[in-house]
């Protein structure tokens, strides 16, 4: 596990042993993947039918994905690129993750809040470990279309990952045990 | 154990790699911004393009040999990550058979409709004056309107 500044001071990620870039690189460059998004979409098309409204064929999922992760990149940038003496902040961004059991505080994921967003409830999530009031580590991401996160194998990764930075971030005096 | 905020910030900043300016999330940023206009037809392209090759069983390889490009340069359209020409969409339009760019009816009778208009030919008289070298009498400017009736009048049978 290594870790990579996205912004330093505010915000980093997590690049994973075996994997090539960190968790937001991924994200970024899957998301926005029409041809990616298209092939998963297809693949995993009962996935869909968890998200009953409204309904979503393939090719609707990847428009809307496709519009959320840029929403979601433009925001971060933004966040990246002001100042935080606008009152933007990483607070705004990352809600804590509440719906899991046994999950509560510090693990937390993306929910645009902020204009840009374009629609009520994004389903794409950013997960992050939260080590202090604005000052995050991005730990994975992943497409939310189920109610638990527990109804979906790559959501329960994304939960072990965040365990597993927790722990390494804990040992290393990152964020306070 | 309790620390500081400044203190976890130096730690995970010992640890961590430094920023990267050009960092992939970024580059995308960038490029999303560059195109925002025409992201949304990126897309639908994308998605218009890959259910008419699957529909026609036709390879990538055999539309980028027909459209003349490398087949990265088509990976890059099919991803949604390249800057379409017109000609390049309409191209492909004819290759597959497809219509990407639809005019709507109502458009397509405006332009109908401005096409028909004929340019009105006017004949100019070189034989005479110029409006603003002819004698004007003076007199006859006694109001606002009468000046602008004569210049108009000027200007057409000049």
């Amino acid at each position: 596990m290594e870790l990579e500044s996205i912004t330093e001071g505010i915000l980093y990620a997590i690049l994973w042993e075996g994997e090539m870039d960190n968790s937001l690189d991924q994200m970024g460059i899957l998301y926005t993947d029409v041809e990616f998004l298209n092939q998963y979409f297809h693949e995993n098309e009962e996935k869909l039918t968890y998200y009953k409204k409204p309904s979503y064929t393939p090719q609707d999922a990847v428009i809307r994905t496709q519009r959320e992760a840029v929403a979601l990149i433009q925001k971060l940038k933004d966040l990246a690129s002001d100042s935080l003496e606008d009152g933007n902040s990483l607070d705004g961004l990352f809600k804590q993750l509440h719906t899991v059991e046994g999950y509560s505080h510090p693990r937390y994921h993306t929910d645009v809040k902020a204009k840009g967003r374009p629609y009520e409830a994004p389903w794409i999530r950013v997960y992050a470990v939260k080590c202090d009031d604005n000052l995050y580590v991005i730990t994975g991401f992943g497409l939310k279309l189920v109610r638990n996160m527990r109804d979906d194998p790559e959501l329960i990764n994304q939960l072990r990952k965040l365990e597993k930075a927790t722990q390494y971030l804990r040992s290393e005096r990152m964020m306070s045990t | 154990m309790k620390l500081t905020r400044e203190e976890k910030i130096a730690r995970l900043n010992k640890k961590a790699a430094p920023v990267n300016p050009d960092a992939k999330w970024m580059q995308i940023a960038k490029w999303n911004e560059e195109h925002a206009d025409a992201l949304d037809d990126y897309v639908i392209i994308a998605l218009r393009i890959s259910s008419t090759l699957k529909a026609k069983k036709m390879t990538q390889k055999e539309l980028a040999t027909q459209l003349g490009v490398t087949p990265q340069a088509l990976t890059r359209i099919m991803k949604g990550r390249q800057n379409l020409t017109l000609n390049k969409v309409r191209q492909i339009e004819k290759i597959l058979d497809i219509s990407i760019m639809k005019i709507d009816k109502v458009e397509q009778s405006q332009v109908k409709v401005r096409t028909k208009v004929k340019p009105t030919k006017v004949n100019y008289n070189y034989s005479t004056q110029p409006f603003w070298e002819k004698d004007i009498n003076i007199s006859k400017f006694s109001g606002r309107k009468e000046k602008k009736e004569s210049i108009e009048n000027l200007s057409i049978a000049a």
